[in-house]
């Protein structure tokens, strides 16, 4: 069995408080989706067996980062330079 | 692969109690669990040739240890009645008795005869092991470590699992495996709160059956083992009585649904890491000392749920409380 910190990773959304910038709180809301979709899909599984098979396998395969970082701004801002480049790029083409 | 050699290879779940060790078998892959159980005690007595030839003969399961005979499990408490002593406990508060010299042989023998060998080499189980009281080191890694040297000769590949949780994987299949299982047995009240089978907060409360029989004896002059008997015959948890030994119940009773309550309303309050539970989760109560009537109402009145640090969907008895934590275990070997 997985060391239970380890999957808890998941279930925090405290951990990095204070929870700053849209990066992070994209980042809270895709665990959180996750998580619903496990609860969803579990919901689904009638046999009981079955059921935490599939609940311990998800959660057990949420790995941690080695270390949790956030995207550096600086690369945040590249990529929405990068984007939006591309968009007026489209533009001017069509 | 025949019948019997399949099952010899099944995965096994095995509830190392204090004062009684039970284990869970699945007969097939339909999740039909089967159980067996021994007391988790033992007697001595001095060895000589007639007792043994006398054991023999009533077909009781002894072994010599020393200069001494050793009757172990079920029939402890049977030829304790007949020769007038008091059986032994190879553990005490959920652990290994660090004072009783027999623990480790008298609970290999326990074991060996409830699991036998492997029959095939790593067939997995899963043993409960008890969560870390608020005060004081209980040695759980030795106790554990103990344990594993037993199964591992055995042909196993054998792992912990908390208690508590053991009895979120046996009850609360409903809720995701989401919830707080707690077993309230002799030594120790384990409890675990999981989030979808990830044990999130763990801990022991050091206040269960024992303490009640032996508070309940030193008050009312009897022996702990008298109190125990009466208590486990037709003891109802709904306050105090005419009769002495009710009420000395009563109170110790009392006592353990207190602390279990507010050590579990203290310990949630403080956890600064818990998951955000968007949901309302249940409590499941097993193990022996849930058993009496009037013990869940005293207990969910005691939790005061509409001022809980989490919201508490319901809280119930487990179907089989006496097994539950075997068949958590069980289901961990399975998946
Ligand atoms: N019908 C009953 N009424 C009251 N108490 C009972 C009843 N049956 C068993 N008990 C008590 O329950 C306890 C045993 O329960 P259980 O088998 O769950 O404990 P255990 O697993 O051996 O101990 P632990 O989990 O603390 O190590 C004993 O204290 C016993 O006296
Ligand atoms: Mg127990």
């Amino acid at each position: 069995m997985r060391e239970p910190e380890c999957c808890t990773y998941y279930l925090h959304d405290t951990r990095e408080k204070p929870v700053t910038g849209v990066a992070m709180a994209l980042i809270l809301w895709k665990r959180r989706e996750r998580l619903r979709m496990i609860e969803q899909r579990a919901r689904e599984t009638a046999d009981p067996m079955e059921r935490l098979r599939y609940v311990r396998g998800q959660m057990d395969g949420m790995a941690p980062p080695e270390k949790f970082q956030r995207p550096s701004s600086r690369k945040l801002a590249a990529l929405i330079a990068a984007a939006l480049g591309a968009a007026l790029l489209l533009w001017r083409i069509s | 692969m025949s019948n019997v050699e399949q099952e010899s290879s099944l995965p096994l779940g095995l509830d190392v109690g204090t004062s009684r060790i039970v284990v869970a078998r699945s007969m097939d892959r339909a999740h039909q669990s089967q159980y067996e159980s021994q007391l988790n005690a033992f007697i001595t007595m001095p060895y000589s040739k007639l007792t043994q030839s006398l054991l023999e003969r009533e077909g009781v399961f002894h072994e010599v240890f020393g200069g001494e005979l050793v009757v172990t499990g079920n029939d402890a408490q049977r030829f304790a009645e007949v020769f007038h002593v008091e059986t032994r406990r190879p553990m005490l508060r959920g652990v290994l008795n660090p004072q009783e010299p027999h623990s480790l042989p008298v609970m290999r023998s326990i074991i060996t005869r409830l699991v036998g060998t492997a029959g095939a080499a790593g067939r997995k189980l899963f043993f409960s092991i008890p969560a870390p009281v608020s005060d004081g080191d209980q040695a759980i890694a030795y106790h554990e470590a103990s344990i594993q040297q037993i199964l591992k000769p055995l042909g196993f590949d054998a792992q912990p699992i908390q208690e508590g949780l053991a009895v979120v994987f046996g009850e609360m299949s409903g809720s995701n495996y989401t919830g707080i299982g707690i077993s309230c047995g002799s030594g120790l009240c384990n409890v675990c709160l999981a989030v979808l089978s990830v044990p999130v907060i763990n801990f022991a409360v050091a206040k269960a059956g024992d303490f009640i029989d032996t508070q309940a004896a030193a008050v009312t002059g009897e022996l702990a083992t008298r109190m125990r008997v009466q208590k486990e015959l037709n003891f109802v948890v709904n306050g105090l009585s005419g009769d002495r030994v009710q009420n000395a119940l009563t109170v110790y009773y009392d006592d353990v649904i207190q602390t279990l309550a507010n050590t579990l309303r203290a310990t949630i309050s403080s956890a600064q890491r818990l998951p955000k539970l968007n949901q309302s989760v249940p409590i499941v109560l097993s193990g022996g000392t849930a058993i009496p009537k009037g013990f869940l109402k005293r207990f969910t009145a005691a939790l005061h749920a509409e001022d809980f640090p989490i919201k508490i969907s319901e809280v119930r008895l487990a179907e089989d409380p006496l097994n539950s934590t075997a068949r958590g275990a069980l289901m961990a070997a399975l998946c």
